[in-house]
């Protein structure tokens, strides 16, 4: 193999396949970046076995090949390179970066034993603005349990349904929904399970101005999500995602509109205390109240707009700080029943986001 | 779960003594694990790489073809059958497209124990632990990556704990999609029932003497009189005839089982206290040292941290190994004591050696003379005795024992009776 790059290029390339590697798996061929040269382009790939992300960029390729080295070191030597251009040459088992400044030689690993790239080519969804998606995927996927003995829950079930499509995830406590609305394309309707923290790392290397398609493969075990430059695909989570719908109240008979600021700032307060925060909601007057055996108490008022009768009702406060953060705009509503049934968390202009709050029973 | 690379390493062990004896066929210092032996040789190119067990191959081609593959496999037999490397070749086989071992690039990551659908489960130290259980449930709750399928292998499966298990239980009973588990044991009765009743079970038998001997002759180019007396000696087992030839020190172990037994009558029980200790020595210094290619390079390549993760990693598996080595080396010594007895019982039972019909029935035929003078001295019922007494210290051994307190207690048994 042997390349010609400019070190930005590469560089950037890396950056975004970086997020798939793992230096702390089983094996070691996962903590290595494949680099492979075709017509005119580089492929750069790597994989941690739950997600694979390939970047290509343009080189001018002198000598076709491919090789495997460890993508932590490349980086950082780049990172630090001086150079502009770079000539990157593979003989054997070494990998030469050579520019007029410095020159690194890498040892290789055996290429044979990097894991084979997933074919899919069945269109899901097309056009899918990035921005969007991803601001999604941040708001939802805070409340994907992190429990690895119920894997089904540590994903992000995304459905898609002509005309909307949905992100879920829960705990089992608490359980985050956002539609996605816009011009894209549905091709094929579906529903997958999506490990919330691939779906997170693609989030930090995914641009936010361009447009996603979205493919599967044949047996759906793989998603591709295909953007300006990068693929990645992600390795499904096996399993039947809860029937989430009933979950969601279908109206609530007490509902408060607060500040989200003052809310969110009042329950911090609280949660030093304890960690189960006890609401009570009294003609416009919500009073918020923490208090543990070991540490003391604290108790918080805040004006606040009402609708319906007074209530008691706890919450896990950590839980219901997530559920105020995700949301946009500076008002908030709580909408509550009785204060053993869930409670429900949205915007106030109504942007699709709805978080549901199991209550703590006191 | 024992880290890919794991494959492709070929361990040598130097046993802790000078020279080594024996000096039967192959290479003289070279060895592998009993684990290793056999996929060592595998390449995952053809069903024919598993020696004599065609009963079992032909059903499990047969599962295959008609598309009737269980979820859960049960593969058990004495060790070093083949059972293993058949676990290996029907993962491979699953995992192909072509839906046989064809060694592909798919079946040659098998061979080498890098493929991403392939997740093998082995014994940390003498146990298989809940962590690794866990983790499996982990890689099984995702979808498979290059493949149609995922398989589970665990090996040595009777080595799970209880907790461990019981937790697989979850797993066995609604394994996740396109998921086929193989467990491969000694026999059904050494798991869990629970465990057990959830597999269906192929079983291996041990090879008769001839097939061991034609592949030791065939494969390994040894000549005709090396090969007979390893098939003897090895019993049918083929991985352990297969490791003798290639590690003669293990074989001594062996052969000194079989001289403690005919000189026990003679020999003062001093001499015996003595022989024991030395012996048990002997075999806690069996040590291996890895250096192997595959892990040079990745060693090199990796960063520094991950060099040493890797390193340390390779350490603690040597260590286990070499335990694990050093036990096999006292049950292969009682093994010895326990053949010799068992021709003693022949003889007397025949009157004479020449008696037996055929040649095919005693197996130390090189000490003829000495089981004939034995035979006089000890008597079938003694004999039979021993016998018992050795069991005895295999399980107690197998228990985890002390092994010094095992060695000495046989001892005693053995002299005790006159």
């Amino acid at each position: 193999m042997k390349i010609n790059v400019l070190k930005g290029d590469i560089l950037e390339a890396l950056q975004k396949v970086q997020y798939s590697a793992s230096g702390k798996g089983i094996m070691p061929i996962l903590s290595g970046v494949k680099i492979e040269s075709g017509e005119g382009e580089v492929v750069l790939s790597a994989t941690d076995l739950e997600s694979y992300t390939v970047s290509v960029f343009e080189a001018a390729v002198k000598e076709k090949g491919s090789c495997v080295v460890n993508l932590k070191t490349l980086l950082e030597y780049l990172r630090d390179s001086g150079d502009e251009k770079l000539e990157i040459g593979c003989e054997e088992n070494e990998l030469r970066v050579e520019g007029t400044k410095s020159r690194i030689r890498i040892y290789t690993m055996p290429t044979e034993d990097f894991p084979a790239h997933p074919r899919i080519e069945k269109m899901v969804l097309e056009g899918l603005e990035e921005g969007k998606f991803f601001d999604a995927v941040n708001k939802v996927s805070r409340a994907a349990s992190r429990d690895e003995k119920r894997p089904t829950l540590m994903g992000v079930y995304f459905e898609v349904r002509e005309g909307v499509i949905k992100l879920v995830s829960t705990d089992s406590y608490r359980l985050a929904i956002k539609e996605v609305t816009g011009d894209y394309k549905v091709e094929e309707e579906g529903e997958f399970i999506i490990p919330a923290s691939s779906l997170v790392n693609l989030a930090r290397a995914a641009g936010k101005g361009g447009k996603i398609n979205i493919m599967r493969d044949e047996n759906k075990g793989q998603l591709k999500f295909e953007a300006d430059g990068l693929d990645h695909y992600i390795r499904l989570i096996e399993g039947k995602f809860p029937k989430y719908e009933q979950f969601i109240p279908e109206e609530t008979r007490t509902n408060i509109e607060v500040d989200k600021k003052e809310m969110i700032d009042a329950i911090k307060r609280i949660s030093l205390i304890s960690n189960t925060v006890k609401i009570s909601a009294k003609q416009g007057m919500l009073i918020l109240e923490g208090e543990s055996r070991e540490v003391g108490e604290g108790k918080e008022e805040l004006e606040v707009s009402q609708q319906g009768e007074d209530i008691n009702i706890a919450f896990n406060a950590s839980f219901l700080e997530d559920g105020l953060q995700s949301l946009e705009g500076e008002k908030a509503l709580i909408g509550v029943n009785e204060p053993l049934k869930p409670g429900v968390v949205t915007e106030r202009d109504g942007t699709g986001f709805k978080y549901i709050i199991m209550p703590i029973r006191l | 779960m024992w880290p890919s690379p794991a494959a492709r390493e070929k361990p040598e062990f130097g046993v802790g003594r000078p020279e080594p004896r024996g000096g039967i066929g192959g290479s003289a210092q070279q060895g592998t694990l009993p684990r290793e032996v056999e996929v060592d040789l595998l390449s995952c190119s053809g069903w024919d790489e598993v020696f004599g067990q065609e009963r079992a191959l032909a059903y499990l081609r047969g599962i295959l073809e008609r598309d009737e593959v269980p979820h859960a496999l049960l593969f058990t037999g004495p060790r070093g059958v083949g059972k293993r490397t058949s676990a290996l070749l029907f993962s491979a086989a699953l995992l192909c497209s072509s839906g046989s071992p064809d060694g592909c690039e798919s079946c040659r990551k098998v061979a080498r124990g890098v493929h991403p659908d392939l997740h093998l489960v082995e014994p940390e130290g003498l146990q298989i632990r809940i962590e690794q259980v866990r983790e499996l449930e982990r890689q099984l709750s995702l979808k498979p990556q290059e493949s149609r399928r995922k398989v589970a292998v665990i090996d040595e499966a009777e080595s799970m704990n209880e907790s461990a298990a019981n937790a697989f239980l979850k797993t066995l009973e609604e394994p996740p999609r396109d998921t086929c588990i193989i467990l491969v044991a000694a026999g059904a009765d050494d798991l869990l029932p629970t465990v057990a009743s959830r597999c269906h079970e192929v079983r291996f038998s041990p090879l008769g003497k001839r097939d061991v001997e034609e592949y030791l002759q065939r494969k390994l180019g040894m000549d005709s009189a090396d090969a007979e007396r390893l098939a003897r000696l090895s019993g049918g087992i083929f991985g352990r005839a297969l490791l003798w030839a290639r590690a003669p020190e293990l074989a001594s172990f062996r052969d000194r089982g079989v001289e403690a037994a005919a000189a026990a009558g003679r020999s003062p029980l001093l001499a015996l206290l003595e022989l024991a200790a030395e012996v048990q020595k002997d075999a806690a210094g069996v040590e291996l040292t890895a250096r192997d290619e595959g892990q040079e390079a990745y060693r090199r390549a990796l960063d520094r941290r991950g060099a040493e993760r890797l390193e340390k990693k390779w350490q603690e598996v040597l260590k286990r190994e070499s335990v694990r080595m050093s036990r096999q080396a006292l049950f292969d010594f009682l093994d010895g004591m326990a053949s010799f007895y068992r021709d003693i019982m022949l003889v007397g039972v025949a009157g004479t050696a020449e008696a037996l019909p055929g040649e095919g029935l005693l197996v130390n035929l090189e000490r003829r003379e000495d089981l004939e003078s034995e035979a006089l001295r000890t008597g079938p019922e003694e004999a039979s005795r021993r016998l018992r007494a050795l069991r005895g210290a295999k399980k107690a051994l197998a228990a985890n024992v002390d092994q010094g307190l095992v060695m000495d207690w046989l001892m005693l048994e053995i002299k005790g009776a006159r």
